[in-house]
Parts: C-alpha cells; structure tokens; sequence
C-alpha cells in the first residue's frame, strides 16, 4: 500500500549525493519511503505541475543547481496555493548565514548543512514528517493506488 | 624657523643681563660709565645685524612657501585692484606668467568688474568668481580670502584662488574610485561567500568515502571498497581544478598589466595548435584582428571562450568557430549546442552553471574570468545563445585596444 508510504522528491544536482542520501534513507527507512529524484529545479517544477504525479510529502532541495536555483523553486512553492503546503528541507553545502536567512525568508521549513553522515537528516525528515502530519494535520492526499 | 630664533633671542637677553651686571660691578669698583657705554654700543651693533640676517632668512623662506605651494595665491592691494604679488600657479591658472599677472589690474580679469567694487570694502571669507583667462575665456574660481591690514592708508588682501571645475574632476575622480573599490570589495565578498560553498562539497565527499572504506574494509567488500576509492580520486581532481581555476580568477585583478601588440589570428591558431590538437575544429577568420593589450590575459581569456566551444560542441556535426570583427567589437561564433538566451546573464557570474557535473563536468568560472579579463581592460562581455544551434561571445573593446 502506498497509502501509508512517505513520498520524498530528491532535487539535487550532485549525483554522488543523490546516492548518499538514497542509500542512507533506504537503509533507515526502506519500506516506509519512496523516493523521486530530480537534477534541477526546473525538473521539479514540471514534476509538480503535472497532475498525474504523485504529490511529494516532502521536498529535499539544494541551493545551488543549474538553471533553475533552490532559492527560485522555494518561491514558486511556496508562492503557489496547491503546494505551498509540501514542506521542504533545503539541503545544502552551504554553512553561509546568508544562505540560511535567504532560505528561511523564503519558506523553507528546515535547513540541513549536507553532512558527512546522513543519520541527523533521516532523523530530521522523520521528525518533520511526524509534526507535519500530526501537529499540523495536513491532509494527505488520496492515491487509490 | 620661529622657535629657532626664540632660542637665539634668550641667548642675547642672556649676554645683556651678563653685560649689565660686568658694567655695574665696573660702576661700583671703579665710578666709571666706560663698560656701559661700550657694551650697549656693541650690543646695539650685534643686535642689528642679527635682526637683518634673520630678516633675509624669512624672506627667503616666505618666498620659497609662496612659490612653491599648490594653491594659487594672490596679494591684492584691495583699494586700488592692483596685484602687489603673487606666485607661478595664480599666473598658470589664468594662463599668463607670473610676471605678465603682476602688471594687470584685477579688475581687468573679473567678468564683472562692478562685483569687484562690491568686495572692496567687504571682504567674505568665501566666494565664488568667474575670471577671464588669457584667452578670454571663463573660469569658475573660488576664493578664499582673508584680509591683511599693513598701513592706514589702504588694506590689502591675500587671496586663494582655486579652479572650480578642476576641483569638482578631483571631487569626481576621487567617488569614482571609492565606488570602484565598493564594488570590487562587494565582488570580492559574493565571491568569497560562494568560493566556500564549492570547496566545501568534494572535501565533504572525500571525507565521506574515506569513512565508507573503513567501513567496506572491515566488512571485506573489495568491489565498493575499490568503487570508493576511485570517488575519492576523481574528488581530489575536482577540487585540484577549482582551486587552479580560482587562483587565475583572483590573479587577473591583482596583476599589472603590460600592453603589447597581439595578433588575434595567431594567438588562437596557437591556442588550437597546443590544446585542441585532436578535436577538429574548422577556423574561420575575417580579416586580421590586432589587439594593444595584455598577452597572458588576452591568451587567457581566448582559451576559456575555445575550450568552452570545444567542450559544448554538437556530436553531429563538426565544430566551426567564426572570429569577425566590426568597430571595437569581436564576435566568436560556434555551432555548438548553443543554450536558451534567457540564461544569458547567469552564465557570466561565477559558479553559474547549466548542465550538471555528471552531464559536463566544469567549475563554473570559465566566464565569469572571462568577464573579469574584459572588465580589467575595461570592456565588456556579452553572450547570445540559441538552444541546439551555437552561441557568440560578444567582446566589447575600448577604442585604443582595438588597432
């Protein structure tokens, strides 16, 4: 049942990264996550444009990409009505309080420093995941399938 | 000076008190006004040839400062217009000698002459003049004058002339640099801020990878301990080439320039011949482009506009490269994969890239050295893509670079 499953959308223009984060969420949280992946943050905006996807639970986002930036994506997102809600965890290499400032003013609703060990961030989403749906009572979308 | 003679005087009042108290020791003892009357005789003597020496020192000294000060100054016999004196910059000001200056009368070089009579008895510290050159034209000066009394029968004023406009082209010169080294400052930060993001990633990886070989090492997994490895390496190369591509970047601004005359055609043949060697490539120049600007940097920044060409090169067909020249303007030109001309902004600034470092590996500071080159020499880049099609780089030259 995918009902049940957390579905989380990987923007990152790094694929070594990519895999770092895929391998370690698989490993904490295998069965309870499906994991979409995209290069760049136009990729991204086409993903949540279409209807027929499934709507993320959670973005992790990088800052810098090519073409379309982190920061560009955050707007759209959060300036858009239907997914203003998907929360997002900006994920960057970045230590730069600038950077924070900019992501936080943006709507970001957490930054992560991309770590030499992915285990903080698994927690992290979880703990997102679990004030999202409990505190906050999103309401979840409605996949059949 | 002043303090010097200060001292000299105690010395004399000193040798007088010492010749008073020798004279009445001589009135006491000896009832006679002989020691008196000859020391205050040669006293008077000594003292006057003191006072004339020193006088010719301070004349000499006042001329010397009056003459060689920057400023134009005048001395106005204030009654009468007259100029009593005035040093070699008032005369260049005006564009006469110093002495043509002294046989003018001051009312002759004022615009107005009416407003002369205005300041003869009142004198304001600051105000602005139009003056009359040699030439007849108009200056804008402004004064500052200050009043000296020397006798009753007259006074007369010593006057600071400044030139307005030249003082405003200081004044301009002076915030024209103080922004340029705002925005260099401000460059330099951004710069900073995003160098430390780029560095930060493959020292991360690499640390991440040496702890995942630990790891497989323990656990005996020879394929990913060997598959980790090669991550770690083809780090290290990633970090190796930004940092190469950074210490160029910050060179190009530090570095003084030397001009010398560059032959456009040459120089890329020389550039294909070294690096391209085995990629063809089909030339195409217009006419012969001669450059009066820096080698290294101009080398430089032809090679990263080529190599660019060469690594967005169309798998389809052969790479054609076009240099033509109008006015002060060279175009490059190339058939490659081009890009949307929405991006054209971005691709200039440092780290800015369109494709991923698994699609086209790269640094992202290409052009934005590029841009740094053309801004040294103080042009100006510009870039126009066409997606799936090739792009031109624009290079905007000042005048006197392009021969």
């Amino acid at each position: 049942m995918i009902k049940n499953r957390l579905v989380v959308f990987i923007t990152d223009d790094d694929e070594d990264d990519i895999e770092m984060i895929r391998e370690e969420i698989e490993k904490h949280a295998g069965e309870k996550v499906i994991i979409k992946i995209s290069n760049n943050g136009e990729e991204l905006i086409d993903y949540l444009n279409s209807n027929d996807n499934l709507i993320p639970d959670l973005i992790l986002l990088d800052l810098k990409m090519p073409k379309v930036d982190g920061i560009q994506v955050l707007k759209y997102v959060k300036g858009k009505k239907s997914l203003m809600s998907i929360p997002i965890i900006v994920l960057s290499n970045s230590s730069d309080e600038d950077d924070v400032d900019n992501s936080y003013l943006n709507g970001a609703n957490s930054y992560v420093t991309k770590p030499t060990d992915y285990k903080d961030l698994v927690e992290t989403i979880f703990k997102l995941e679990k004030f999202w749906m409990e505190t906050a009572m999103l309401p979840r979308k409605k996949i059949d399938d | 000076m002043i303090q010097k003679s200060k001292k000299e005087i105690n010395l004399f009042y000193f040798i007088f008190l010492l010749c008073l108290f020798l004279a009445s020791l001589d009135i006491y003892y000896y009832h006679d006004f002989d020691f008196l009357y000859y020391s205050c005789v040669s006293f008077l003597l000594l003292s006057t040839y003191y006072l004339i020496s020193n006088l010719k020192k301070m004349i000499f000294m006042y001329k010397s400062l009056f003459e060689q000060i920057y400023d134009p100054v005048v001395i106005i016999n204030q009654s009468t217009g007259e100029i009593v004196d005035c040093n070699i910059k008032a005369g260049e000001l005006l564009g006469y000698t110093k002495e043509e200056l002294l046989k003018i009368n001051i009312k002759d070089i004022y615009c107005n002459s009416r407003k002369f009579e205005k300041f003869k008895y009142n004198i304001f510290e600051k105000h602005e003049e139009k003056f009359y050159n040699k030439n007849g034209e108009k200056i804008d000066v402004l004064i500052i004058s200050k009043k000296i009394e020397l006798n009753k029968s007259g006074f007369f004023c010593q006057e600071i002339w400044r030139n307005k406009t030249l003082h405003k082209e200081n004044a301009d010169k002076i915030i024209k640099e103080f922004s340029e080294l705002y925005s260099n400052n401000k460059v330099l930060q951004d710069f900073v801020h995003i160098a430390s993001h780029d560095l930060q990633a493959p020292i991360r990886k690499i640390k991440f990878y040496t702890e995942k070989i630990k790891t497989s090492h323990e656990s005996n997994n020879e394929n990913s301990f060997y598959d980790y490895l090669n991550k770690v390496s083809l780090s290290c190369d990633k970090l190796k080439k930004l940092i190469e591509d950074l210490t160029i970047f910050s060179k190009i601004n530090y570095n003084k320039i030397v001009y010398e005359k560059i032959s456009i055609n040459d120089l890329v043949e020389e550039i294909v011949e070294e690096n391209f060697k085995e990629i063809e490539i089909l030339l195409f120049f217009e006419d012969n482009i001669f450059l009066y600007a820096s080698y290294t940097l101009i080398k430089q920044l032809f090679y990263n506009i080529l190599s660019n060409s060469v690594k967005y090169r169309h798998n389809d067909r052969t790479l054609n490269i076009k240099i033509t020249k109008t006015k002060n303007i060279i175009k490059i030109s190339d058939n490659g994969v081009g890009f949307n001309n929405k991006y054209k902004e971005t691709i200039l600034v440092a780290f800015n890239r369109l494709y991923t470092d698994d699609e086209i590996p790269g640094t992202g500071i290409g052009l934005a050295i590029c841009s740094s080159i053309m801004k040294r020499h103080n042009g100006e880049i510009e870039t126009n893509g066409r997606l799936g099609e090739g792009c031109d780089i624009i290079l905007k030259f000042p005048r006197e670079v392009i021969i």
